[in-house]
């Protein structure tokens, strides 16, 4: 199987980029759980700090000073911190431990044709009718295809040249549509 | 020269879930201490930040406001987060039950997935791990947890005589 773009199919030989990993993982998540509009969160967190605006006055009406409210955010913002420190551990943790698997596969070789999704390295063999793939999504440097729960992740470094990352999905959802 | 094992997975939820913390759950103890002291050192610089913006008024209110805050952040954190993790496995198993009917074989060869519309086959070195899980087995590779129930299994097949079978075609 040569690397290669065709009217009928588009083949590309390449070796997986662990790097890629993190951007392609959170947009394989966005194309299964769409992230909250811009909007709703901005209400959200404009009802919180509303809140606690009206906390402070609240606990004033009480001869409390309303520094106590800027001291519980401190305090809050300390949990904000632990929590992010912890969350980025474990995500480090889990790329690593993830990205060791790519170790076995090799050179992989995907072919994309009307058929479906060929893909091959040194240790596994798969094979996707375009009704399996739930979906083709932009991620930062990759193109994410998702089936069911499983992710199949293209570099934009895999592509030739000639072949752009937009066109490329195109040429995907094409095939998966008709 | 064994026969296949072949399995039509039932995916009982508490397997699967137990399953996905199998790539996250080791996270290295040093990272917990670290964690900790970040957490109570912040805790006392907010108590001597609190003392430089309203020297007169630091006392005992403003070590609970500040015990306060951080103690709503957390419940805030994990409501958010268990809600959040219900919905997500909700939309995963949605996801999966499009691809369904599945089956897994397990031989000589390697490890095979044939579900609707795809189909998948795995050489033992591209297995990552074979652990164990409650009440069955869960086989890694990369990102993907596959949970084998002890109930999945051909009959009077434990999930340790399975492991073992896994583990001897791994080895060959």
């Amino acid at each position: 199987m040569d690397a290669g773009v065709t009217e009928d199919a588009i083949e590309l030989r390449y070796r997986f980029d662990t790097k890629v990993l993190p951007a392609a993982m959170s947009g394989w998540w966005r194309s299964a759980v769409p992230p909250q509009k811009f909007v709703h969160r901005a209400v959200f967190w404009a009802v919180v700090w509303l809140g606690l605006l009206v906390l402070a006055g609240a606990i004033g009406q009480y001869g409390l000073s309303p520094v106590l409210v800027i001291a519980g955010i401190l305090g809050a913002g300390v949990m904000v911190a632990a929590f992010a420190y912890l969350q980025r551990t474990r995500m480090r943790q889990f790329y690593r431990i993830v990205g060791a698997h790519w170790d076995q596969t090799g050179e992989i070789a995907v072919r994309f044709d009307a058929q479906g999704v060929d893909m091959r390295d040194d240790v596994s063999m798969q094979r996707y009718a375009w009704a399996a793939i739930d979906a083709v999504h932009r991620a930062k440097g990759a193109t994410v295809l998702r089936t069911g729960m499983a992710m199949i992740a293209i570099p934009d470094a895999a592509l030739p040249e000639g072949l752009d990352p937009s066109a490329f999905r195109a040429r995907l959802n094409g095939w998966r549509g008709s | 020269m064994s026969d296949d094992i072949v399995v039509t997975p039932s995916f009982p939820k508490k397997l699967e879930k137990e399953g996905a913390c199998l790539t996250t759950k080791q996270m290295p103890f040093v990272s917990h201490v670290i964690a900790w002291l970040v957490l109570f050192g912040g805790i006392v610089l907010s108590f001597q930040i609190v003392d430089r913006i309203a020297p007169q008024q630091f006392g005992t209110p403003h070590l609970v406001a500040v015990s306060l805050g951080a103690a709503s952040y957390m419940l805030f954190s994990l409501t958010l987060g268990t809600l959040m993790n219900r919905h997500n496995w909700a939309i995963q198993r949605a996801a999966r039950e499009k691809s369904t009917p599945f089956s897994f074989r397990f031989g000589a060869d390697g490890f095979g997935i044939d579900a609707r519309n795809s189909k998948t086959d795995y050489e033992w070195d591209a297995v990552d791990e074979v652990a164990v899980l409650t009440g069955g087995t869960g086989v890694r590779v990369g990102v993907f947890v596959y949970p084998v129930a002890e109930a999945d299994l051909p009959e009077s097949m434990t999930s340790e005589v399975f492991r073992a079978q896994l583990e001897t075609w791994r080895a060959a």
